[in-house]
């Protein structure tokens, strides 16, 4: 009989991989933050008893939301208006981040880092600036024009209306949130494809279609998906814009039953799912574009380059510097002038101006406070959240691993369930969960909660990137003997630094501006500034003036920390002089 | 001499014993009472348990945290309990108590807010204490020092929710340029065919809008058809945002601005600033009602972690000096306390004794109407195509 030394016999024996252990603790750790929320706000919505009584399961809240009359007529409103916004926004930005990208202009990325400025404005603070220019009847631009040509009695312009919540949309987030993302996806660009087809007899446009839009595929992709999932999300604009004129979309029905007496929360749950139906087109077709093909743009003899158009360069800048204005100047000159007005957007009132909101700010003590706390769960946050995410991309990405649809799935997943309704989820997951419950009270919670918030963007966005980068590089790093960390950090990170910078500023952002998701996790001492916005715009503080300022203060806080990021994170990119 | 120091010697025996008998009689109810040599204050008793207990934590959401700020440090430093104020709207606490509550933590120890969402939410749920059996100084209790001579209670048990503040309110505000007050005088002027299409609103169905609809839909000369009528022939225009309808208002967009809710602050701050609005608190035809704002109610949480500070905080609060303070410190809302000087307040905020009030909050029989009346504001809002 055949002697077996042990150590043989323990190598016989069928020891599984590393990846299974990785793969099921991603799964495992994942699917409890991320889905364990959505399932308890997903059971309450089959919770059909009266407040106070024994629960009791139905579909009646299903049944009753979507009978709801004026539901589909919400529906269509909203794909509406996102076709419209998204049939310009889309082509605009991809434009322009090819043109920052790849183009020679003149302080390219002094514009991209304006376009990042224009995505830290607040939405509402944009909105309002807009409107105090386009209201039919009070607005500026329209006084002026019926100033200067009385014969016209009625100003051209109603923001009040399908095209001017298109406007605002585009004057927001629409256009400034595309460009962000998809111009470091541009910049990893071989320049060696391009002169090919130049080399051929292209030219600069035909090559732009026919040889970079194409391999852009997985980035454009992704841009319009995380777009699309947010369709359910967007409420401010129309709130303030859409509800006079009787314009509803899907997500004010939601945000209605949110705040109805006492709060529908199951039907407004049920609303909100239809989102899944959104996800269940996006995930099939996102992974049927960029399974199929390569798209590889960085390879280890990636050429870096920029294409020259001449004069036109000039005339490609203007505009984009034209648009810039649009973008940021109402909404900061709204922003800046209505914090040293007595009330912002009145100058028939004695006095017009006036230091008292600014003093009321820097005077309250819960200011200083909150931007400590913002700081913190910003700053954790944007060095965190690129690292956790890219990792893992990676293994959706890179790897073989079983279980990765499922990771991946889980991830789009946790976009069903909007910010406005995911609060209480995420209340009731630490509320309920033993080893979490200590942390509840303190800044933990919400440190958690704003790090997982951009799971969505983080993941697909650096999905995107990894599929532009080569394997031969990871494999000669391989071969001289590093292991995967010293590679993922010596190799891996240099070449996605502009996208990991991007995700960091993106995540900053997103921390430092949020409230809906964490607004129930926070006490009094670990109030953010989004939150003491929140509080001073409130109908019984009334002290909106003092929210634009405590918004100020967000965008300068983030734009400082963009600058010094992006500084660090050029340096360490792909140069392309 | 000996003789007269016997008879004096006897006389001081019987007194020392009846000294004795009469000093037991005086001390031997302390004793029996534990208290020592004085008998125990209740008031001296609790605030003294308060004070180890070291803070009371209150419900209040931001708006009531800040204007209720300047009070705070007066209580604290007269009783050496810190007050720990919240955030949040009504529905954000009431969320985060009631899952608290599920999960068997207990943070918190006083409401004090709109009534709404006490009623709807924290009665149904078994949230709150009766208030009366925490009211302990005799100027709080002695009811001949409250208006009407009671406490005036805001839920239909009218045990839970205390009204300590009412104010003069028909719960809409004007422009006074488009609009002669002197020719409002009812309600139904409203429905007037020229104002079509010059009113605007803020969702009534929603939360933080107050408890006008319910006052309207209870009130005898007013109810649904009043509401539908108003809703559906006047080409009202909703907003959600309760600044836009002031701005709205201040501009001439509009005559009317009603259901402002907290937002009538809002349009007082615009008419300090000299901008043609009024919010209209003059009696008209139907009646006058008597509103209670957001911070003119208090509640007492079960199962507080601390009973005594907030038992402390409760009756300061009521107190004269509690109710001098919040009225100094607001300046919007009559205490229903009527020991107390009300010139910090102006006159068409005050309570007339001449003049007799509908008080739709403080009604239990209106009270059971909460969610009825939310649902017909709701499907009139629907049929009209406003929502």
């Amino acid at each position: 009989m055949e002697q077996v030394e042990p150590r043989a016999l323990r190598a016989r024996l069928v020891w599984p991989d590393t990846s299974l252990y990785i793969m099921t603790a991603l799964l495992l750790v994942l699917g409890f933050y991320i889905v364990y929320p959505v399932l308890l706000i997903t059971i309450n919505s089959f919770n059909v008893a009266g407040i106070g009584a024994a629960s009791r399961f139905g579909v009646e809240n299903w049944r009753v939301a979507f009978q709801e009359p004026g539901v589909l007529g919400a529906l269509g409103n909203t794909l509406l208006l996102f076709a419209l916004y998204t049939s310009v926004s889309f082509p605009v930005a991809v434009f322009i981040a090819w043109t920052l990208a790849r183009v020679r202009l003149p302080f390219s990325y002094g514009l991209e880092f304006m376009f990042w400025v224009a995505f830290m404005i607040p939405p509402i603070s944009s909105t309002i600036g807009w409107m105090g220019l386009l209201d039919p009847d009070l607005g500026f631009i329209n006084i002026g024009i019926q100033r200067l040509f009385p014969s016209i009695v009625e100003g051209p312009f109603n923001v009040f209306s399908v095209p001017g919540i298109m406007w605002a949309h585009l004057m927001t987030r629409a256009i400034s949130s595309k460009v962000m993302l998809l111009t470091p996806a541009f910049r990893n660009m071989d320049s060696a494809m391009e002169e090919a087809s130049r080399v051929s007899g292209a030219s600069t446009l035909k090559t732009m279609i026919k040889v970079t839009l194409p391999v852009m595929v997985p980035a454009m992709v992704v841009v319009f998906a995380l777009n699309m999932v947010r369709l359910f999300e967007s409420f401010e604009i129309e709130q303030l814009l859409g509800v006079p004129f009787r314009f509803f979309v899907y997500s004010t029905k939601i945000l209605d039953l949110v705040q109805s007496e006492p709060p529908a929360y199951g039907q407004a749950t049920a609303l909100a799912s239809l989102t899944l139906g959104v996800i269940a087109f996006i995930i099939p077709l996102q992974r049927r574009l960029t399974e199929r093909r390569q798209f590889t743009t960085v390879t280890s003899k990636f050429k870096p380059g920029l294409i020259n158009i001449g004069t036109w360069r000039f005339v490609v800048f203007g505009l984009i510097v034209l648009l810039l204005v649009l973008l940021i100047a109402a909404p900061v000159f709204s922003l800046v002038l209505g914090s040293f007005m007595t009330r912002s957007g009145y100058f028939e009132v004695t006095p017009v101006l006036t230091l008292q909101h600014w003093k009321t700010v820097l005077a309250d003590n819960l200011f200083a406070e909150a931007f400590r706390n913002t700081f913190l769960l910003a700053g954790t946050t944007a060095i965190l959240s690129p690292l956790l995410f890219s990792m893992i991309a990676y293994v959706l990405v890179r790897t073989r691993w079983a279980g990765r649809s499922l990771l991946d799935s889980m991830i789009w997943f946790s976009a069903v369930i909007p910010g406005m309704l995911s609060g209480l989820g995420l209340l009731w997951m630490f509320l309920d969960t033993p080893f979490l419950k200590p942390l509840y009270g303190t800044l933990w919670p919400l440190v958690l909660v704003v790090i997982l918030q951009g799971k969505l963007t983080g993941v697909q966005l650096s999905k995107a990137v990894f599929l532009q980068v080569g394997e031969e590089m990871e494999e000669a790093s391989l071969l001289c003997g590093a292991g995967w960390l010293r590679t993922y950090f010596r190799v891996w990170l240099p070449l996605i630094m502009p996208t990991m910078v991007l995700l960091g500023t993106f995540h900053f952002v997103l921390a430092a501006s949020t409230t809906s998701s964490i607004i129930l996790l926070a006490t009094r001492g670990t109030m953010t500034l989004s939150i003491l916005a929140l509080e001073y715009a409130s109908p019984g503080v009334a002290l909106r003036e003092e929210a634009g300022i405590v918004s100020l203060f967000i965008v300068g806080l983030t734009v400082g920390v963009a600058l010094i990021a992006r500084a660090l994170g050029l340096r360490l990119g792909v140069q392309h002089n | 001499m000996k003789h007269k120091l016997k008879h004096g010697h006897g006389s001081k025996q019987q007194a020392s014993w009846k000294m004795g008998v009469l000093a037991w009689f005086l001390a031997g109810p302390v004793f029996l009472a534990g208290g020592g040599l004085a008998a125990a204050d209740p008031w001296d008793d609790t605030v003294a348990k308060g004070k180890e207990e070291g803070k009371v934590v209150i419900v209040m959401g931001g708006a009531a945290s800040r204007e209720f700020a300047p009070i705070f440090p007066v209580f604290e430093k007269k009783f050496g309990i810190q007050v720990i104020g919240s955030s949040g709207s009504g529905r954000e606490s009431a969320d985060r108590i009631l899952a608290e509550r599920r999960a068997g933590i207990h943070t918190a120890d006083l409401w004090y807010g709109g009534t709404a969402t006490m009623n709807t939410r924290l009665v149904p749920q078994k949230v709150l204490d009766p208030v009366e059996p925490e009211l302990i100084l005799p100027e709080v209790v002695d009811t001949s020092k409250w208006w009407g001579g009671k406490r005036w209670y805001g839920d239909h048990e009218s045990k839970y929710i205390l009204l300590f503040a009412a104010t003069p309110s028909n719960n809409f505000s004007v422009n006074t340029k488009l609009v002669d007050l002197n020719k409002i005088n009812s309600f139904f002027d409203l429905l007037d065919p020229k104002w079509k299409g010059k009113i605007v609103s803020r969702d009534p169905s929603s939360t933080g809008v107050g408890l006008t609809i319910l006052s309207w839909y209870a009130h005898p000369k007013l109810g649904k058809d009043f509401i539908r009528r108003l809703y559906t022939e006047m080409n009202v225009t909703l907003v959600r945002d309760f600044r836009q309808g002031a701005d709205w208002l201040a501009k001439g967009k509009f005559a009317f601005y009603i259901m402002p809710g907290r937002a009538r602050q809002d349009v007082e701050k615009l008419a300090q600033l000299g901008l043609p609005v009024q919010n209209v608190y003059k009696p008209l035809k139907e009646g006058a009602e008597l509103g209670v704002g957001g911070t003119s109610s208090a509640a007492v949480i079960n199962n507080r972690p601390h009973p005594y500070a907030a038992r402390v905080f409760l009756n300061w609060w009521l107190s004269r000096d509690g109710q001098i303070a919040f009225m100094n410190a607001g300046k919007e809302d009559d205490s229903m306390r009527i020991d107390i000087p009300k010139d910090v307040l102006e006159e068409r905020l005050r309570r007339k004794s001449n003049v007799e009030y509908i008080f739709s909050e403080a009604d239990p029989e209106i009270q059971k109407l909460f969610s009825e009346a939310f649902d017909y504001a709701s499907t009139v809002l629907k049929g009209a195509g406003l929502k």
